[in-house]
């Protein structure tokens, strides 16, 4: 408001001199939130990466076109008058007609050369038969029985409708061979060609016939001057053809548009069983409850044994207090890798590699950070309180359990906190303690196995990255205050 | 409070009951319990400190391996020779034949080097490398998002808390993020702001030339511990100063210069050492980004601390990989004190310490 009055009642030049100064402020304002906003987009980037690629599938993935958020191309289904059809060799026996007569038509064998001839008739011990090839012929008498004869086959090329039949035990797609006199239909089955075609005793109207039907994918198409959303048939050499669903029964729309230019309609399509098949495949809950139990109970000995070392060092003028601090201190320069090996060797003497000692037992005798940090906090703790508690004949256990650590409560939630997601965030002791397994391991480590194994799935990849963070990113939510500020008191989060 | 007003006078008491009991002064239970509570850490300080720092100093002058702890010998300094072996060949065209045991670790010109260890001249190169770009460009953005969240901007703390919050994410996630991130042909860098920008679509974990780089970008996801501490830095600045500057008619860049920069140098200095002792030891993303600590293309990740890593735990030469840990130490140890040493000339401490 009171920039507003400034704004409206510009009748001096100090007021213009403020309103002048009042623009710039605003036009700097603006421009840092720019910068702001788009570091932060960045910064945030590769976790939406991670949320929505934990969500897509891997076809989703794989679409050159996927879009940021878990979509997936909306399609049509898509039902065509056409007729599905099947290409079928239908094998019969061959007959003839022959003077309004038909005729079988068998394989007769006469000085090594296959005939085909119907038979006509039998009489005394020769059979009657017309050359299927030459009709117009004399009839031809032979000395055979026509049962010592094979009937001859003809293969007959036919696209048979399918049906939707149901009849009995038969159901499914049923092709349909001929139609029969008395309400009688031959038919084959697709799946099963090399079987000769049956007879069922309903007519075509009994049966339902299969329509050509197809998932259609719905594309932002411009047509004449406005976008309508049409379902791609198929693509041509120049153009391609059209549904439009709104009026599925007219002709497919052809159109002179590439294909590879139009957007796709996108519908939300997120995949959360992608979190319970990477919970599956890196046996989440066991890694969850190892690196919770490592987590808290570490914690602890941390939390408790820099409260003790802080105590001792703030509370008690002991000689060459200062000394012995500076030499806590200095500790943070040493690498943990020269100790570590000496360390490994007595844990592998006494059995405590593979087991969760060795990530739990060094934290209970204190740290130099969490040390420093309580030390830092103790010293701002009026002297008087624990004076007068000793007066009350408190012992200093009593004093550092009525006194102080009610009084260091934020700094001691600090250091557990800190500990806590170190803990949880820890790689490589647990890499060298657990080793590389995936068996009775940590979160971090069954993580890395994950990725190293499922590389080319990055779905599970990520849900698995998720599911790993999602305490550390819960615990921070949670105390977002304590830790904000405690990284600046404690100095470093380690 | 009543108990706090009449400590004075109780405390008189005191000692008379204290010496009734044992001869035991109230000053010296006082430095009794003193170190009574200094236990943890004196223990510690033994048991996980000093005794394996003096274990591993011995160690490394053997040729222990955890597999085979019979065969050990002493073999003095052997492992460092090793480490420092160099055979220098100058190139005259015709085949290069170092001494038995040595393979070509690198080249300067027409020069061949070879090492006895040549992989820990690639690991010493990478580190170094590292070092020297990731440091500046770390502590340099973390000051620049700490100077943008120490505005008056609506909504400031969101940004600070968006800034910090990958610092809260597990190492491991970062790497298998990133991984993913930074792929060539679809990774989101590449796709959504690189290629925009025209800059093309680099192989950023395939080219070994862009390992460095990739590890660089990386790791500024993750310096919203050094963007708070330059932030308490920076609010710890009087603003009189400001407003002193302001009225001599110093401009934003000179006031930065000559105000806020000397007023945080000991954060500056803070930050240098953490990020020093820290990139000495990087770890994870490579071991994660090369499976097993490989080093990647071209060895191109492979870091001192994956070398340490190998030979102790994979080769379990631990008598050699002690020595490789401790000359790390030397070296942190020696750059530690080389920056403090070079702080007195641009450290300024307000207090006048």
């Amino acid at each position: 408001m009171e920039r507003l009055r400034g704004f409206i009642s510009n009748d001096n030049v100090n007021q213009r001199g403020y309103m002048k100064r009042e623009v710039y402020k605003v036009i700097g304002m603006g421009t840092l939130l720019m910068i702001m906003i788009g570091v932060a987009t960045i910064y945030l980037s590769p976790l939406v990466y991670m949320g929505s690629t934990a969500l897509k599938t891997e076809g989703q993935l794989s679409d050159p076109d996927d879009p940021i958020v878990p979509m997936s191309p909306q399609t049509y289904h898509y039902v065509s008058p056409e007729v599905e059809t099947f290409r079928y060799t239908y094998r019969h026996p061959q007959t003839l007609d022959y003077q309004g007569q038909e005729l079988t038509v068998y394989e007769v064998i006469q000085q090594g050369r296959i005939y085909k001839y119907a038979f006509l008739e039998a009489r005394d011990n020769v059979s009657v038969f017309i050359d299927s090839e030459n009709p117009e012929a004399p009839p031809i008498e032979l000395p055979i029985s026509v049962e010592d004869l094979d009937p001859a086959l003809v293969n007959e090329r036919l696209e048979v409708n399918l049906y939707n039949v149901n009849y009995g035990d038969v159901h499914g797609k049923l092709g349909l061979v001929e139609e029969l006199e008395g309400n009688r239909t031959l038919w084959m089955d697709p799946e099963e060609i090399s079987e000769p075609p049956f007879e069922l005793p309903i007519a075509v109207s009994d049966a339902e016939i299969v329509r050509f039907e197809q998932d259609l994918i719905l594309y932002k198409v411009p047509v004449d001057g406005e976008i309508r959303e049409l379902a791609l048939l198929e693509t041509g050499r120049r153009g391609a053809k059209f549904i439009d669903p709104e009026n599925p029964d007219a002709e497919p729309l052809e159109l002179d548009v590439r294909v590879r230019g139009l957007d796709k309609v996108w519908e939300f399509d997120p995949h959360p069983e992608n979190f319970t098949d990477a919970m599956d495949s890196i046996n989440y809950f066991k890694l969850f409850g190892n690196t919770l139990f490592i987590a808290v109970v570490s914690g602890l000995g941390a939390m408790v044994s820099a409260t003790l070392v802080a105590y001792g060092f703030t509370r008690f003028n002991i000689p060459y207090a200062n000394i012995l601090f500076i030499i806590l201190l200095s500790t943070i320069v040493l690498p943990p890798q020269v100790t570590q090996i000496p360390t490994y060797i007595v844990y592998n003497k006494v059995g405590w590699i593979g087991t969760f000692f060795p990530l739990i037992v060094p934290h209970f005798f204190s740290n130099a950070y969490n040390v420093f940090l309580l030390r830092q906090y103790m010293m701002g703790i009026p002297l008087d309180m624990d004076e007068a508690a000793r007066v009350d004949g408190a012992n200093p256990f009593q004093i550092l359990w009525y006194v102080i650590v009610p009084a260091a409560r934020p700094a001691l939630v600090a250091v557990y906190l800190f500990h806590f997601l170190f803990s949880w965030n820890d790689f490589q002791q647990p890499l060298i303690y657990l080793g590389g397994g995936s068996e009775n391991t940590v979160l971090a480590v069954g993580l890395a196995n994950f990725t190293r194994i499922y590389s080319s799935q990055q779905n599970l990849m990520m849900a698995a990255g998720v599911l790993t963070m999602l305490v550390p990113l819960a615990v921070f939510f949670f105390a977002q205050r304590i830790f904000m500020q405690g990284v600046v008191i404690t100095g470093v989060e380690k | 409070m009543a108990t706090v007003q009449s400590a004075p006078t109780t405390q008189v008491q005191a000692p008379a009951v204290e010496e009734k009991r044992i001869k035991l002064t109230p000053r010296r239970a006082q430095i009794l319990w003193g170190y009574f509570f200094l236990i943890p850490w004196i223990l510690g300080f033994f048991l996980f400190l000093l005794g394996p720092m003096i274990a591993s100093l011995y160690l490394s002058m053997t040729d222990y391996n955890i597999q085979r702890p019979g065969e050990t010998d002493f073999i003095g300094t052997e492992n460092y020779e090793k480490i420092f072996s160099l055979q220098v060949i100058r190139d005259s065209g015709d085949e290069v034949n170092f001494k038995p045991g040595y393979t070509e670790a690198f080249r300067i010109g027409s020069f061949h080097f070879g090492s006895r260890d040549h992989e820990v001249w690639k690991a010493i190169q990478v580190t170094l490398t590292f070092a020297i770009i990731s440091l500046p460009v770390n502590l340099g953005l973390a000051l620049f998002f700490a100077l943008l969240t120490n505005t008056k901007v609506p909504g400031v703390r969101l940004f600070r808390t968006i800034y910090y919050l990958p610092s809260v994410i597990p190492a491991v996630v970062s790497a298998t993020v990133f991984q993913q991130f930074l792929r060539g042909q679809d990774g989101w860098l590449n796709v959504y702001l690189l290629s925009p920008l025209g800059l093309g679509k680099p192989e950023w974990l395939q080219e070994p030339s862009l390992a460095i780089p990739a590890l660089t970008i990386i790791g500024t996801w993750g310096i919203g511990t050094t963007m708070l501490m330059f932030l308490a830095g920076l609010q710890n600045v009087p603003t009189e100063l400001y407003e002193a500057a302001e009225v001599d008619g110093a401009n934003y860049w000179s006031r930065f210069r000559n105000v806020t920069l000397p007023m945080i140098s000991p954060v500056i200095l803070y930050n240098l050492v953490i990020g020093l002792i820290g990139t000495f030891q990087y770890f994870v993303v490579a071991y994660v980004l090369t499976p097993r600590g490989a080093g990647g293309n071209d060895l191109a990740m492979y870091f001192y601390n994956l070398h340490l890593y190998r030979e102790a735990y994979v080769f379990f030469d631990m008598g050699y990989a002690s020595a490789l840990a401790w000359i790390l130490f030397i070296v942190v140890l020696i750059v530690t004190i080389l920056v403090f040493r070079s702080s007195s000339r641009w450290v300024f401490y307000a207090g006048g310490k």
